[in-house]
């Protein structure tokens, strides 16, 4: 599903948050939001599932159009197609067992509702957490299990676009790693159109396709993931720090005029220093 | 919202805006004792203009204030329609909505003029007297935490509410039934968010040395300038006026 | 006699053991990284050091065992950043915040002003002072933080997953801030957190792991140990990384923490 900015702006009572987005996001790959805090990276995926609708200019979600003052009739329909994961776990818990948890986007949207027990089974299974999870509090289980259990209920009503708002917070190592085969897993075999906002460039780099840059309520540049990021003197205008890969890269290059490459992974990297160094 | 409708502080200069906070709150005290001393109607109208003078100096518009008034305009309504059916006397009628207007109009100059946190440490001093009686420290510490952390819940509950709607259930689309069941859904959130929340509050608090029981050495330097006494003395004589009328008449 | 001296700690949430006889040293005047994996109990370990949880083995700071006497003079040497900045806020003014603690502490009004002054002009943070700082950004919010705890002079700051939810450019700036206030002012440091980038910018670390310390050393030593780090779960930084790996085909000799260091170093 491909989403389409068209001139959008948004503005707070007199305050503009955005101004003049006009992008697209294409489907079935994985598009990262950066930019400080502030800049409307949250603003902007909420006019994404209509939970914001724009001030000016159109969102274009698949087949929906998302105008000014337009009240659109099957909104739920947009977010059954659109999942949002939060960015704090516990803003999104409202039962007391997690597959009742998990199982509230099923009844919900009315998907598959006979084959609920199985379907929550299949997505605890997907984020990595057996079945002796099910009688559990959410509230009860630790940062990155909360993480998850936010995630599968998003996965069970198997939406064509997620939206992960900052899924990284607090996640320690392994969580991360988890977080990103999942993601992967999600692109690859299940074609979803994956959009993650995040500070955290390190993590995106290692994971997404191409990239959009908020400044103030604009978006300062994007493209494609090396073009974006390896322009670090000018990501940090705008408060973003280059993933350290691609840092070191340019750092290589500007020091000693060694052009060694733009790597994802470390490995990778070393392999091209031994060859320029030797 | 409520936040910024009724206790909306307006940060610029004027004489009012000088005025010691303790000053100004033990005015308002006066002013409420006046105004429900009397039983005359002049009089009454004399505290308007005095209330019209003050928000004169208080620099901010008189549509605002005026704006807001209206704001309350179906209470005033409400209280016409009943007592006339209670058959009160038309002058009482009248009294009492020139007092209820009167009040409304004093409390948002206290509000516009002077922040929060000023009432809080003005009340605070204020009642200190009665410390051996009440939890004072306690009682203000509530009012402070509360008039803190009303907009940060009522964002609280915005972002719960938008989490609902992201999974199917959003309030503003439902039928009646159905908001019913999403205020039910976000009882348990709010809940243990808002104690989670307290509870690192009060850690905080309690690092930083607060106690219930001690008193502070205040930074905030308790000027009283010949103005204060001016306007204080105003209100004294206002109330002695006052009780003057009702002795006479 | 080391600051901190933790010794036997035993703490137990909902009938589950976090601690089962931990123990623990801080010299004074260190900066040490305390890392382990969610869960670990890191976020209990540092209320158990200011006393805000009851505890089973002794724990002394500064000669003092912690205990209903000494508490408030031991809470007095330590100054403590949470996590979440907006439950940390106690005033609608930047100015409300930074002089709470000394306002509490009764300072006579001319050495309030005095302390003042100075955090102001230490942290630059002049224009910031009439703000509500429910309105700043996450980054400036917990800069705030950290003026209002080291307005007080404590000899001990413990931060407590403090940059957690703080953006990159901003978080750097924080942790030169840090690194100048230990340097100049000489206070010891406990940095708590599950990120091991953090751990490049302090001297130690601490790893804890199976409710207990597993290794306490010079953060050139924990970082390079690949093999312990994964056993915990954990991954060395991108530089320690990077050097281990050179390292295997002699590019380097050591862990070089800085970009700059090691491009030196490799192109001669």
């Amino acid at each position: 599903m491909e989403i389409k900015f068209n001139h959008v702006s948004f503005s707070y009572g007199s305050k503009e948050v955005l101004s003049d987005i006009d992008i697209v996001i294409p489907k079935s790959k994985i598009t990262g939001i950066v930019g400080k805090s502030g800049s409307g990276k949250t603003t902007l995926i909420q006019l994404i599932n209509g939970l914001l609708l724009p001030t000016s200019g159109s969102v274009e979600v698949g087949s929906f159009v998302l105008e000014p003052n337009k009240k659109i009739n099957n909104i739920n329909a947009l977010r059954f197609d659109v999942g949002m994961v939060f960015q704090f776990p516990e803003e999104q818990f409202f039962h007391t067992t997690v597959s009742k948890e998990i199982g509230f986007g099923l009844e919900q949207f009315n998907y598959k509702r006979d084959k609920k027990d199985e379907r929550i089974r299949e997505a605890l299974k997907m984020v990595g957490l057996n079945d002796s999870y099910l009688e559990r509090d959410p509230f009860s289980l630790s940062n990155g299990e909360k993480r998850k259990i936010a995630i599968a209920s998003i996965l069970i009503f198997n939406p064509k676009v997620i939206i992960f708002d900052e899924p990284t917070i607090g996640l320690d190592f392994e969580s991360k790693k988890s977080f990103i085969r999942l993601v992967k897993l999600l692109k690859k075999r299940y074609n979803k159109t994956i959009i993650i906002s995040s500070h955290d460039t390190d993590f995106l780099h290692s994971l997404v396709d191409n990239v959009i840059v908020l400044n103030k309520g604009k978006v300062v540049f994007s493209g494609d993931k090396y073009e974006v990021f390896k322009q670090e003197k000018r990501l940090r205008k705008y408060g973003v720090l280059a993933p350290k890969l691609i840092s070191f890269s340019n750092k290589v290059l500007e020091k000693k005029k060694i052009k060694i490459g733009y790597r994802d992974e470390i490995n990778d990297l070393i392999k091209d220093i031994y060859r320029y160094v030797k | 919202m409520l936040n910024n409708i009724v206790f909306k502080y307006f940060p610029i200069q004027s004489y009012i805006h000088m005025l010691n906070p303790i000053i100004k709150v033990i005015s308002i005290f006066l002013f409420i004792i006046s105004i429900f001393i009397s039983n005359n109607i002049f009089v009454n109208l004399l505290f308007t203009c005095l209330v019209l003078l003050i928000i004169f100096l208080s620099n901010i518009s008189f549509k605002l204030y005026f704006k807001a008034v209206w704001k309350m305009k179906y209470f005033i309504l409400m209280y016409i329609v009943i007592s006339f059916i209670c058959r009160v006397d038309i002058r009482e009628i009248i009294l009492i909505i020139i007092r209820f207007i009167n009040l409304i109009l004093y409390s948002f100059i206290l509000t516009y003029t002077t922040k929060s946190s000023d009432i809080t440490y003005a009340l605070e001093r204020i009642f200190g007297i009665f410390k051996c009686i009440l939890p004072v420290k306690a009682i203000c510490l509530i009012i402070t935490l509360a008039l803190q952390f009303i907009p940060i819940l009522l964002e609280q509950t915005n972002k719960i509410m938008k989490s609902l709607a992201s999974r199917g259930m959003d309030y503003k689309t439902a039928k009646l039934n159905e908001k019913w069941r999403i205020l039910k859904a976000i009882i348990i959130p709010m809940f243990t968010l808002s104690f989670k929340r307290a509870d690192e509050v009060a850690d905080a608090y309690e690092v930083r040395y607060y106690s219930l029981k001690e008193d502070i050495v205040p930074f905030r330097e308790s000027k009283v300038m010949l103005f204060d006494y001016f306007y204080l003395g105003i209100h004294i004589v206002l109330l002695i006026l006052t009780i003057v009328e009702v002795i006479i008449l | 006699m080391a600051l901190i001296e933790i010794k036997d700690l035993v703490f137990k949430y909902n009938d589950k053991y976090v601690y089962n006889g931990l123990d623990l040293n801080i010299e004074s005047g260190s900066f040490t990284t305390i890392i382990g994996r969610n869960g670990t109990g890191k976020s209990t370990l540092t209320r158990l050091l200011v006393g805000l949880l009851p505890s089973r083995g002794s724990i002394v700071i500064d000669g003092l065992e912690m205990n209903s006497e000494n508490l408030n003079t031991i809470r007095r040497k330590i100054g403590i950043v949470f996590e979440n900045p907006d439950n940390q806020f106690i005033s609608e003014t930047v100015i409300g915040d930074l002089v709470f603690g000394m306002e509490n502490l009764r300072y006579p009004r001319y050495l309030q002003e005095e302390k003042l002054q100075e955090i102001v002009s230490y942290f630059e943070i002049e224009d910031l002072l009439n703000k509500d700082p429910h309105h700043l950004s996450g980054g400036e919010k917990q800069l705030i933080a950290l003026a209002s705890v080291l307005i007080t002079d404590p000899e001990i700051l413990i931060l407590d997953e403090a940059f957690t939810m703080i953006d990159g450019v901003m978080k750097k700036r924080l942790y030169s801030l840090l690194k100048k206030i230990h340097r100049q002012k000489k206070i010891t440091i406990i940095n708590v957190t599950h990120d091991i980038e953090d751990a490049n910018y302090g001297d130690d670390i601490v790893l804890i792991s199976d409710k207990r310390v597993l290794k306490h050393e010079k953060k050139e030593v924990i970082l390079s140990d690949e093999k312990l780090l994964k056993k915990v779960g954990f991954e060395p930084s991108f530089m320690a990384d990077l050097s281990i790996k050179l390292k295997y085909y002699n590019l380097v000799d050591r862990i070089i923490f800085d970009m700059n260091e090691m491009v030196k170093t490799l192109w001669k």
